[in-house]
């Protein structure tokens, strides 16, 4: 970062944290003139010298043509600020979902974005992420932003930034919409062996019997979402018969106990990481396991859905106000 | 984003404006210049096409040490416009072959406007503006498409900035109405293509008939009073006292004759004259000015100097008497030096001058008087008189007799000087065209005119004008009018007398004069337009007149976008995929809000309805094709249309029999 772009970062910053502080998180907002800002560019700054240059050149040499050039090229300057923030006005932005992931990976957030009238180029922006340029022709776009997930727990983006050069880059028009998205989390998975097999951590073979399993396949049964798409039967969507699941029984693999407390003394956060890991690894191999958080228990099982409960009571763990 | 790589199409359209902008100039840059734009130009067109890879840097630091050498040696140590367009238009050439990123076409496009605004030192026709405005639509195409979504072609683009620039037009013309033009900052000279016309400090024949041609504008006169009638608007400039038998000059002894003396005798006139820049530092002023302003003197001869060349326009108001007696003695010193000519030359105009004095019987008043019948008789007065040869005055007085005001000033001053009456050559103006609507009067170089001033005793110099006497309309009314009532077959434009033609010529005449009274010289007309119009140039009538209309405007245009994003725009297909929702489900079951619309097809409808289920099944494959954008878009609205009717005609049947 330049040092002239210090103190407009922190202006920006403040400017920013006033303008949201005036809005409360809502799934939908349409922007109007009480949330878009709008300002010259660097090159609208430039522009703004090239006019001067011409003025100089029109008063030195007397010339009127100069002056109404320069006269001309001033009034499309103000005419661009109307053009600019009409890129933007009116528009309908509202928060669809957002993606689960990792934390150290991101998290991507979907948005709708409603318009009508002839509009061009935008930018839309999340905190910390990359910028999304979107040419808007349609009247619905469906958009992805991505957004750093840096730790676990609920991320919420405290706000989406949208902007405009459109259309000669001399202005930029910009709103930061205060929009309630959230995505959750995961710990960061850390790769490590399964731990060893042991009185506590396994359960009886026999208390197995009869429950699904990945062993002996023993039917189809109509697909539910829920189920590991590894036990969907392929051969029968592909004769057209439509989403079917292969029925295992299994009866040799016992159920995993993951328990945060029996782990030894490493740091809580780099306990969860590995616990993280072994449930990626384990659903991978749609084996059951079950989890122990202090008080938290759930009991083993298989499939998305176990899966996600896991993962969200990994995620959330000994952090304050995480209530959903 | 300052590094984005710029469209495909956007390149093209810096490339159409760098040559736009340039073209203009190439006709006095030097040659290797525009060969340089072109070179540059077709590489930029070879990338384009992908024949050619960018640019090396070694390469680019060659081309740009060869052209600042190119332009060391075309405009050396010179610092004027010419250079500094030269180097723009070169940078620009030069900036053509690298431009791939955004930041690249911004320079481009801005220095492209610049050199766009020069093409007004060198010529400001209406022709050059209509073109610059043309050239101005597409630097602002360049400039728009570096930053509107790809694929958005050219006409759309051209539409897209004449929308854009539509609403800045009348801001332009109220901006340009009321902005003051302010006094120029520092003093700047235009070397060429500018070159002013104007009077010299010699006159040899052919040099005021030179400036009949040129309608350029010498200066502007407001009266206080009436102004005076026609045939005593003689504004002197110059008083040229020496003859070399070719040419008359002013001589070096002048600054050594003493002031002349000037009774006045009553005809005062104020006025206020506005002089345009004529590089030189004579002034003009009506017969005979009594004082001057402090920055200018009067010179021997009783011509205003100022103390430096006028380069830029000047205003001064000066007290004319139109009867005086000027000079009423004449030292023995003065006296020889009006009576100055060449030893020999000239025979027959001498002879013809004794012979004359002879018949006055020695009388100045008679002689002239002679003089001026012998013209009246047969001579005529024209542009194109034709070349003379050896003793020219000789050659005029007996052979052609026929010339434009410096030959009769020119004959008449020498044979005045031959039978020893003192007398000179005067060049200035004569008369200009009355503004009966702004009350002014606007003097052209065409009214250039040069008459003599002989000395007679007791009443001084006396104005003699043989012009008057050859063609006294000449002098009555405006020049330009007189110039087309005569034949002047070297002004070919004003000979077209006959019919439409003249009538279409006047027209445009016309036209061009209203350009150069209200643009080009608009600032002499402005004071007066603006009171007129607002009754007053209090801040606040300048600043309603430029707020009130400039407000309406912006107002209209932020509510015409308003209506456009407010006013929902039907879309056809979304609307027929409602319709036959919303049909299809009374007969059947409405969709669920989280049943898309192909589950709903699919669970829902075929299953009841197996006669339509072809129809049906396509239906739904089109509209998750749309939703998810595969496929051609515009063929699937198609297909959603003719489907969606095709179905609902089926339906109401279908209905019937459940």
């Amino acid at each position: 970062m330049s040092w002239a772009s210090r103190p407009r970062f922190e202006l920006m910053g403040r400017i920013r944290r006033w303008s949201l502080s005036r809005q409360s998180p809502e799934t939908s907002i349409r922007l109007t003139q009480k949330r878009i800002y709008i300002l010259p560019t660097a090159s609208g700054t430039l522009f703004l010298v090239l006019l001067m240059l011409l003025l100089l050149m029109a008063i030195n040499y007397e010339n009127n043509l100069i002056y109404a050039l320069t006269f001309l090229l001033g009034s499309l300057f103000l005419v661009t600020i109307l053009h600019t923030y009409h890129n933007l006005a009116g528009i309908q932005l509202t928060a669809v979902r957002g993606n689960h992931c990792h934390a150290g990976e991101t998290a991507y957030f979907q948005l709708r974005l409603d318009q009508q009238g002839v509009r061009d180029r935008i930018r839309l922006l999340l905190p910390g992420g990359s910028p999304v340029t979107v040419d808007l022709v349609e009247p619905i776009h469906w958009l992805e932003l991505g957004c750093p997930a840096l730790e676990r727990g609920w991320l919420k983006p405290s706000w989406v930034r949208l902007e405009t050069l459109y259309p000669l880059g001399l202005f930029r028009a910009w709103t930061w919409a205060r929009l309630e998205m959230k995505a959750l989390v995961y710990p960061a998975p850390l790769d490590s062996p399964l731990p060893e097999q042991s009185e506590s951590t396994w359960e009886g073979i026999e208390q197995n019997e009869g429950r699904d399993g990945t062993e002996d396949f023993t039917g189809l049964e109509r697909f539910r979402p829920g189920m590991s798409p590894r036990q969907i039967d392929w051969k029968s969507l592909a004769r057209g018969r439509g989403l079917y699941a292969k029925q295992f029984t299994d009866y040799s693999s016992p159920d995993l106990w993951l328990d945060l407390h029996s782990m030894g003394g490493e740091p809580l956060e780099r306990r969860l990481s590995r616990i993280t890991g072994w449930v990626e690894q384990l659903s991978k191999e749609d084996r059951r396991y079950g989890l122990r958080l202090g008080a938290t228990v759930l009991e083993p099982d298989r499939g998305e859905q176990h899966r996600y409960r896991v993962l969200k009571a990994l995620a959330l763990y000994g952090l304050e106000g995480t209530a959903e | 984003m300052k590094g984005q790589q710029i469209s495909r199409s956007a390149v093209m359209w810096q490339l159409l404006a760098c040559v736009l902008v340039s073209l203009p100039h190439l006709s006095w840059l030097p040659a290797w210049i525009p060969v340089l734009l072109m070179l540059t130009l077709g590489a930029r067109v070879m990338m384009h096409l992908g024949r050619w890879s960018l640019p090396s840097r070694t390469l680019k630091l060659v081309l740009v040490v060869a052209a600042t050498l190119g332009l060391i040696f075309s405009f050396g140590q010179q610092a004027g416009p010419e250079t500094m367009v030269a180097l723009l238009v070169v940078s620009m050439a030069l900036k053509l072959i690298e431009i791939y990123r955004r930041r690249d076409a911004l320079v481009l496009i801005y220095v492209a406007f610049f050199v766009l605004g020069t093409a007004f030192l060198f010529s400001s026709s209406v022709w050059t503006a209509l073109y610059a405005l043309a050239a101005l639509v597409v630097v602002l195409a360049a400039l728009l498409s570096i930053h509107q979504r790809d694929g958005v072609s050219a006409l759309q683009t051209l539409r897209r900035v004449l929308l854009l620039a539509a609403p800045a037009l009348p801001l332009m013309v109220l901006l340009f109405l009321v902005f003051p033009r302010l006094e120029p900052l520092w003093s700047v000279t235009l070397d060429s293509g500018g070159a002013t016309t104007g009077l010299s400090d010699t006159l040899s024949p052919g040099d005021v008939s030179q400036l009949a041609q040129s309608d350029e504008l010498a200066f502007r006169v407001t009266f206080d009073a009436e102004p005076p009638v026609p045939a005593e608007r003689y504004w002197r400039v110059l008083v040229l006292d020496r003859f070399d038998g070719r040419q008359w000059s002013r001589s070096p002894q002048r600054e050594r004759l003493r002031q002349e003396k000037l009774e006045p005798l009553g005809g005062e006139v104020r006025y206020e004259v506005v002089l345009e820049p004529s590089q030189r530092p004579w002034l003009v002023a009506l017969d005979q000015p009594l004082a001057v302003p402090d920055w200018a003197a009067v010179k021997p001869g009783r011509t205003l100097e100022a103390r430096e060349p006028v380069e830029r326009r000047v205003r001064y108001t000066l007290v004319s008497h139109r009867r005086y007696r000027l000079q009423p003695m004449l030292t023995q010193q003065e006296r020889a030096h009006y009576l100055q000519l060449p030893e020999r030359g000239n025979g027959e105009a001498r002879a013809l001058a004794r012979q004359w004095l002879a018949q006055a019987g020695g009388d100045s008043a008679a002689f002239i008087a002679l003089m001026l019948n012998y013209y009246n008789q047969s001579f005529t007065y024209t542009l194109s008189p034709g070349r003379l040869l050896g003793d020219r005055i000789d050659r005029f007085l007996m052979e052609s007799q026929q010339g434009y005001c410096e030959h009769f000033a020119s004959a008449s001053a020498f044979m005045l000087r031959s039978v020893g009456i003192p007398a000179r050559v005067v060049t200035g103006y004569q008369g200009g065209e009355w503004n009966p609507h702004q009350s002014y009067l606007q003097v052209r170089q065409y009214d250039a005119h040069a008459w003599v001033e002989a000395w007679q005793e007791g009443r001084g110099w006396v104005r003699i004008d043989p012009t008057a006497a050859v063609a006294p309309e000449r002098i009555e009314s405006s020049a330009d009018v007189f110039l087309r009532s005569v034949d002047s077959g070297q002004v070919a434009s004003r000979a077209l007398q006959t019919g439409w033609l003249l009538g279409l010529r006047q027209r445009y005449d016309a036209f061009n004069f209203a350009w150069q009274r209200w643009v080009l010289n608009y600032e002499g007309e402005q004071e007066h337009l603006l009171r007129d119009w607002l009754g007053g140039l209090d801040y606040w009538r300048v600043a309603a007149f430029l707020l009130l209309p400039g407000g309406l405007v912006l107002v209209g245009l932020s509510m015409r976008q308003w209506m456009a994003r407010t006013l929902r725009r039907g879309d056809p297909v979304e609307a027929a995929l409602i319709g036959f929702q919303q049909r299809a489900g009374a007969c059947f079951s409405r969709r669920q809000p989280q049943q898309s619309l192909s589950a709903w097809i699919h669970s829902d409808l075929v299953p009841h309805w197996p006669e339509a289920a072809d129809e049906l099944m396509q239906l739904a494959e089109l509209d998750n094709a749309r939703r998810y954008r595969y496929g051609a878009q515009d063929d699937q609205d198609q297909a959603i249309l003719a489907l969606t009717r095709r179905l609902a005609k089926q339906l109401p049947r279908r209905t019937r029999v459940v």
